[in-house]
């Protein structure tokens, strides 16, 4: 497994609170895609055929390899011991001979980019979105958002419309990954609340579990929107800036 | 009448595309919408394109409880109006 800088398709994007969070260029590139998938295991290389389209069989390779080579070299455990297990929900942990280590990870990817956030402990979500204006904006925000975000949405127009519409999504999409729960949690029984969709960085609790704090943060850039939610212990509450 | 699987092949011809191609003959019963390569919010705007169509309900809360587009076929056979 050679990961020299120079060949690496990775590379470190933001420290957000005690997460550093890693940019994967999934851009096509043929000798990136063949090391990837040398990479995998048995496993990994059955779900890799699965996808029918080159695409999504890319993304999923340029990023599980990119999230083993980072996982191994902070763990400092070969690629053979590395695997993957994941909850009932189907979201991911890594397993070393077995056993969990202390790392936590959650990733995501869209189009050209892929985002993996990695922390030593609490739950973690992430979620990139390339921005693409859609003619459904209205019928989505409808099945996804509440009434607060809804009415939000309904006073922006064009340009800020497609971004206030990804910034909610990311967001929202960063925190039902870092519960692990997908789409069995309603997405619309919880709002963003405007500190955070307006700025950069806030605490949010769940109504629905209330004693769980997540410091959540809005990280997209101009080329793509993304968000990340991490799971706050009580000791580190009065800590965060 | 065109059967279930096929109705829905032909939605998801006229409503999705994967990196600009059209996905309706790659919908296999053994696959999932994520095994496609749809995003979440692909998969979200489908569902009301087939709850419309079908006249079911079909949340998103629903669909998480499917594991694939088989899954989806049996539901759509069993409540479709
Ligand atoms: C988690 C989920 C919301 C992410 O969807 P998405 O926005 O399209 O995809 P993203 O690129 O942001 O994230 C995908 C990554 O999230 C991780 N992931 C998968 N399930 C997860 C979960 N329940 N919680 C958190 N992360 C999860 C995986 O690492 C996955 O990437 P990989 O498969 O390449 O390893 C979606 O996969 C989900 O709801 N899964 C639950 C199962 C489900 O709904 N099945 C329906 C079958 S038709």
């Amino acid at each position: 497994m050679s990961t020299s800088a120079a060949r690496c398709w990775w590379s470190s994007f933001r420290e957000v609170g005690s997460a550093t969070v890693i940019h994967v260029d999934l851009t096509p590139h043929a000798s990136r895609e063949a090391s990837s998938a040398l990479w995998l295991n048995e496993e990994e290389r059955v779900r890799w055929r699965h996808y029918p389209l080159p695409g999504p069989r890319r993304r999923f390779a340029l990023c599980r390899a990119a999230l083993r080579a980072v996982l191994c070299s902070r763990i400092g455990c070969s690629n053979e011991r590395l695997s993957f297990g994941s909850s009932s929900y189907g979201k991911p942990f890594a397993l070393v001979d077995e056993a969990p280590p202390a790392i936590r990870f959650n990733l995501s990817h869209s189009g050209k980019h892929g985002l993996i956030a990695f922390a030593p402990h609490g739950r973690l979500g992430v979620d990139v979105e390339e921005r693409i204006a859609r003619r459904d904006f209205d019928e989505l925000g409808e099945a996804v958002f509440g009434p607060h975000e809804q009415s939000a949405l309904a006073c922006v127009r064009g340009c800020d419309r497609v971004q206030l519409f990804f910034r909610l999504w990311t967001i929202k999409e960063a925190l039902i990954k870092a519960l692990g729960m997908g789409f069995s949690f309603d997405v619309s029984r919880f709002e963003v609340p405007p500190v955070l969709y307006q700025g950069r960085m806030s605490i949010f609790c769940f109504p629905q579990l209330p004693e769980v704090h997540w410091r959540v943060e809005y990280i997209g850039n101009e080329e793509f929107s993304a968000a990340i939610a991490h799971e706050l212990f009580p000791s580190q509450l009065g800590d965060q800036s | 009448m065109a059967s279930i699987e096929e109705r829905l092949k032909q939605l998801a011809d006229e409503n999705l595309e994967v990196d600009g191609q059209p996905i309706g003959k790659l919908l296999d019963p053994s696959k999932s919408l994520f095994d496609l390569g749809l995003s979440s919010l692909d998969i979200v705007a489908f569902g009301k394109v087939i709850a419309q169509e079908f006249n079911v309900p079909l949340t998103p809360e629903k669909g998480a409880e499917m594991r694939n587009i088989g899954d989806l076929i049996a539901y759509l056979e069993a409540n479709a109006a």
